[in-house]
C-alpha cells in the first residue's frame, strides 16, 4: 500500500512542479541565447540591453527562488490539507496505516527537494551550454585533473556527507510534520500553534547541536582537508568520517522520534472536526 | 445474531460539551438503518468514531470484532458530510485510487455511473459543480461491495430531484449482504427504505427498533414519532 500512496502523492507533486521544472529549463535556454546575444553585440545598449540581457536572468532567479519557496509550502500543505483537512476524510479512511501516510509524504517531499535541486543545477549548466558550449568542453578537459587530487577517502567522505544531507532533509520534513500534528491537538488556532511548536522544537534542536560544538572544536586543524601545491591532504579521515557518521546517527534517531510521535498523534489523537 | 458493529458506553467530549453520552448500539448485517436525530444530536460524531476519524473519550467500538483500523477501513464505505476530493485530481484519478486501495471496488460500475453523469476520465475535479462532485462521491462510495456503508447526511441540502437520485443510487447499488447506515434528520425521505431506526438525542440512543415494529407499536410513521419525540426539544 505504501507504493500506491507514494504514486498519488508523487502525482500531485508532478502536476504542480512538472511545469515549473520545465519552465526553469526553458528560461535557462532563453537566457543562454539572450545573454550570448547581448554580450556578443556591442550595439545592443540601454533599455534593449536591459530587457534582452537582464530581465530574463532576473526571471530565472525569481523562478528558482519561487520554486524553492513553493516546495516548502507544498510540503506543509500536502500534509496539513491532505491528512488533517477535508481531504483527510478520504485519505485517513483508506485501508492503510498512519505510519504509511507519513512515510509516503516524507519520501515524496525528499524526491521533490532532490529533483528541484537537480533541475536548478541542470538549468545553470543548460544556460552555460547554450551560451558558450566550449565552456563545458573546458570543464570536461580539466575535470580529470581536479579528480586526480581526490583520493578514494575523499569520495567516501563526500558520499557520507551526501547521505547526511539526505537524512537531514528527511529530519527537517518530519520536524514540520510533528509541528503540524502537535498543533492539531488543540481545538482552535491550530496553524498558529503549529508554528509555535515548530519554533520550540527548533530551539530544542539547536540546544542539542550547541552541546556537540565543544566536541568538534577539540578536533586538531590538520584533521580537516587541506590543500597545497602537492594536492589534497586528509590526515583525519577516520575522525571526520566518524563525526559525519555520528551526525547521521543522531539525525536519524531524532527523525525516528519525530516520526513516532507524529504517528502516535495521528493514530490515537486524531480529531477531524 | 450476525453482529457487524458494536458500541459499548461510547462517550465523546468536545471541551466541556458531551457530544456522545454512553452510546450502546449493535448493528447486524443485511439491514438499512436510519441514524436519526436533530442537528447536534451526535450523528456525525458517532459516524466519525466508527471510521476512526475521531477517538472516543470513553467506551469501546468493535467492527467485526476489531477496533477501527486498517481492517475495518477495508470493510467500511464512508460518505462524509463534506467534499473530500483533492483539487489536483481528475475523475479518472479518483476511480483509479478507489480501485487501487479497495479490493471490493467495482471499477466498471463506477465508470458506467460516471459516463451516465456525463463525466469524462480526464475532467478536472475542481471544474465540476458542487452538486456533480457530491454525486460523484456517492457513486464511488456505492461502487464498493462493502460490509458497512456509513452515509452521513447524504440528502441534506439538496433539492427533491437530487434526493431521489441519491436514494435511487444507494438502493440500486449497495451490497445486500452488507448494512447501510444513513444519518439524516429528513426522515420522510428515507423512511420507506429503512429496516431499522436509531433515534439519537443529545448524544444518547433513545430508540433502536425495527421500523415495522415502531409502526405496529405506535400506530404512526417513524417521521411522526420523530416529530413527537423531538418537538419538546425544539421548542
Amino acid at each position: 500500500m505504501l507504493g500506491k500512496l507514494i504514486k498519488y502523492d508523487f502525482r500531485s507533486c508532478i502536476r504542480k512542479f512538472g511545469p515549473l521544472w520545465l519552465g526553469m529549463a526553458a528560461l535557462a535556454v532563453i537566457n543562454g541565447f539572450t545573454i550570448g546575444h547581448v554580450l556578443d553585440n556591442d550595439h545592443i545598449t540601454g533599455w534593449l540591453q536591459f530587457f534582452a540581457g537582464v530581465v530574463p536572468l532576473i526571471l530565472l532567479i525569481v523562478l528558482w527562488t519561487a520554486v524553492a519557496i513553493m516546495s516548502l509550502v507544498f510540503i506543509c500543505q500536502r500534509f496539513y490539507k491532505g491528512l488533517l483537512g477535508d481531504e483527510g476524510y478520504l485519505m485517513l479512511t483508506l485501508p492503510v496505516t498512519t505510519g504509511e501516510h507519513i512515510t509516503s509524504k516524507a519520501i515524496v517531499a525528499l524526491l521533490l527537494e532532490t529533483i528541484t535541486a537537480v533541475v536548478a543545477v541542470a538549468s545553470g549548466l543548460l544556460l552555460v551550454t547554450v551560451y558558450k558550449p566550449e565552456i563545458l568542453g573546458e570543464i570536461g578537459r580539466h575535470l580529470p585533473e581536479v579528480l586526480s587530487y581526490m583520493n578514494g577517502k575523499v569520495w567516501l567522505i563526500l558520499l557520507e556527507y551526501l547521505l547526511f544531507t539526505l537524512v537531514e532533509a528527511v529530519l527537517q520534513t518530519l520536524h514540520i510534520y510533528l509541528a503540524i500534528c502537535l498543533g492539531h491537538l488543540a481545538r482552535e488556532h491550530r496553524v498558529a500553534l503549529s508554528i509555535v511548536a515548530y519554533v520550540l522544537i527548533s530551539i530544542a534542536m539547536s540546544h542539542l547541536i550547541t552541546l556537540c560544538v565543544p566536541m568538534i572544536e577539540r578536533f586538531p586543524e590538520e584533521w580537516f582537508i587541506t590543500f597545497d601545491e602537492m594536492g589534497m591532504h586528509f590526515a583525519g579521515f577516520g575522525p571526520i568520517a566518524g563525526l559525519i557518521g555520528a551526525g547521521i546517527l543522531v539525525s536519524a534517531i531524532i527523525a525516528a522520534v519525530f516520526f513516532c510521535i507524529s504517528n502516535y498523534i495521528l493514530r490515537r489523537k486524531l480529531n477531524l472536526e | 445474531m450476525n453482529e457487524l458493529l458494536t458500541c459499548t458506553g461510547l462517550t465523546r467530549y468536545f471541551g466541556q460539551t458531551k457530544a456522545l453520552d454512553g452510546v450502546d448500539l449493535t448493528l447486524t448485517s443485511g439491514k438499512i438503518v436510519g441514524l436519526l436525530g436533530p442537528n447536534g444530536s451526535g450523528k456525525t460524531t458517532l459516524i466519525k468514531i466508527m471510521n476512526g476519524l475521531l477517538q472516543p473519550t470513553a467506551g469501546e467500538i468493535r467492527i467485526m470484532g476489531s477496533a477501527p483500523g486498517v481492517a475495518s477501513k477495508g470493510m467500511i464505505s464512508y460518505l462524509p458530510d463534506r467534499g473530500y476530493f483533492p483539487e489536483w485530481m481528475r475523475v479518472g484519478d479518483m476511480i483509479e485510487m478507489f480501485y487501487d486501495f479497495y479490493a471490493d471496488f467495482d471499477r466498471d460500475k463506477a465508470e458506467d455511473m460516471c459516463r451516465a453523469l456525463g463525466l469524462e476520465a480526464d475532467s478536472a475535479i475542481k471544474t465540476l459543480s458542487k452538486g456533480t462532485r457530491e454525486k460523484m462521491q456517492l457513486m464511488l462510495v456505492m461502487s464498493r461491495a462493502a460490509k458497512l456503508y456509513l452515509l452521513d447526511e447524504p440528502i441534506a441540502g439538496v433539492d427533491p430531484a437530487a434526493r431521489e437520485f441519491i436514494m435511487q443510487t444507494i438502493l440500486t447499488n449497495y451490497n445486500e449482504d452488507g448494512t447501510v447506515l444513513i444519518s439524516t434528520h429528513l426522515i420522510s425521505d428515507v423512511e420507506q427504505v429503512l429496516d431499522e431506526a436509531v433515534f439519537l438525542q443529545q448524544g444518547r440512543v433513545v430508540l433502536h427498533e425495527a421500523v415495522d415494529s415502531i409502526r405496529e407499536r405506535t400506530g404512526e410513521s417513524v417521521d411522526a414519532l420523530f416529530r413527537e419525540m423531538f418537538r419538546a426539544q425544539l421548542y
